[in-house]
């Protein structure tokens, strides 16, 4: 393992059978060997998501990894960093292929960490509801407002606008849209096999 | 022994009768007799037998499923219960009646994404609490649309092909530049010999 102070160059692949059980009952995609591109993008969405719901969820990530066991993974905040910069559309981005154990990781981090603002997710999902019958903007509801304004913000601060397939979200419009789908998405990830569900879209259209 | 089993979730109840064999112990759901699904906020409840189980097992979870990974499709898939996001809130159920014991030919619910997250979520309860996994699998390359439509790849390719065609009938019409003759070169200068000082 890892010494917990070191930042390896690159994202160093995991031994499969050092997985925690967990994760070992993930199946390897078929023809698969790491983690696609959309499905990079979509895992740090995620993250991204939960991140502007609760101003604790960085730690609350961290404190996942050590609960889940996943430091073998994940042994610091460091490495957290770098695996989430495999998303191709951030602006400091790493060329590092990301390895599949690595993707359980994330995935099951973005898992737990759902699982506990279900509540949270389930409210705001409630109130958006009633603000649609009542046509009333999402902004009308204040955590509502406060959850897109830091999402835009951290879109914004860490994504590439520049890159093409990001042109539309430099709308607010747009982003606030992708905002609300992502509370639906973190809802549906966090259910009983939310875990399962996750893993298996993320390489939907990706095998033979 | 008639069994009964059920799954409540704040908006929606699913309720499984069936029967167990005796030789099981009494506990196991070995045939599944009645399926009964009640959404909040919907006038109509779903009631119907296993196939109406089956149905739900085979079109909700793959749909939220597809949703989750934000792809789109190239044809809907042939599926006994059609789900379609109508909307950034609204989903539709459309339900042959002969599953739910209807007159009619189709039954449409439309549902919130909380309504159906929750019909997920009883469903994957009765999935785990059978022992029984739903199938998950990805979607291959071939289900997947591609990113950019097809017109929309090929029209850089048609404006290039196009411009390209363009300038070469423009520069057909235009006439072959003549090489014009050589200038005759002038004569070097003669060189200015010092004369020798007189020493």
């Amino acid at each position: 393992m890892e010494p917990a102070n070191s930042m390896p160059a690159t994202v160093e692949s995991t031994q499969t059978e050092r997985l925690p059980p967990l994760l070992a009952a993930l199946p390897d995609p078929p023809g698969v060997s790491v983690c696609p591109r959309r499905a990079r993008w979509q895992l740090d969405l995620l993250l991204l998501a939960l991140e502007s719901l609760d101003l604790n969820a960085s730690e609350l990530m961290l404190q996942v990894v050590r609960d889940l066991q996943l430091q073998v993974m994940i042994p610091n905040r460091v490495i957290f960093w770098q695996i989430r910069c495999t998303n191709p559309f951030r602006q400091v981005t790493q060329r590092t292929p990301l390895p599949l154990p690595e993707t359980k990781a994330l995935t099951a981090v973005v898992v737990q960490v759902a699982r506990r603002q279900t509540a949270t997710l389930r409210h705001l999902l409630l109130v958006l509801d009633q603000l649609q019958a009542q046509h009333l903007p999402p902004e009308t509801y204040a955590p509502l407002a406060e959850y897109l304004d830091r999402f835009r913000r951290h879109f914004r601060k860490r994504m590439n606008l520049q890159r093409s397939g990001l042109f539309l979200y430099k709308e607010t419009a747009a982003l606030n849209e992708l905002g609300l789908q992502l509370l639906v998405q973190l809802l549906f990830c966090a259910g009983t096999k939310g875990l399962e569900r996750l893993w298996f879209s993320l390489f939907d259209g990706e095998v033979h | 022994m008639l069994l009964q089993r059920q799954y409540r979730l704040p908006n929606c109840t699913l309720r499984i009768e069936g029967l167990s064999s005796p030789h099981q112990g009494g506990e196991q759901l070995d045939v599944v007799t009645v399926c009964e699904c009640d959404i909040v906020g919907q006038s109509t409840g779903l009631k119907g037998g296993k196939e109406l189980l089956v149905a739900l097992l085979n079109s909700v979870p793959a749909a939220a499923q597809t949703w989750l990974s934000g792809v789109k499709l190239r044809r809907s898939p042939q599926r006994e219960i059609q789900v379609e996001a109508q909307g950034f809130n609204q989903v539709a159920l459309r339900i042959p009646g002969h599953l739910v014991d209807s007159p009619q030919e189709w039954v449409e619910l439309h549902l919130t994404w909380l309504q159906l997250a929750d019909l997920v979520e009883a469903l994957d309860q009765f999935c785990s609490d059978s022992q029984t996994l739903p199938t998950f699998q990805s979607l291959p390359r071939r289900a997947i649309a591609p990113a950019v439509p097809l017109r929309q790849q090929l029209t850089p390719l048609g404006i290039g092909a196009a411009s390209l065609a363009v300038m070469a009938a423009i520069f057909f019409h235009l006439p072959v530049p003549e090489r014009r003759p050589d200038e005759p070169t002038p004569a070097p200068l003669q060189q200015q010999t010092t004369p020798p000082s007189p020493n």
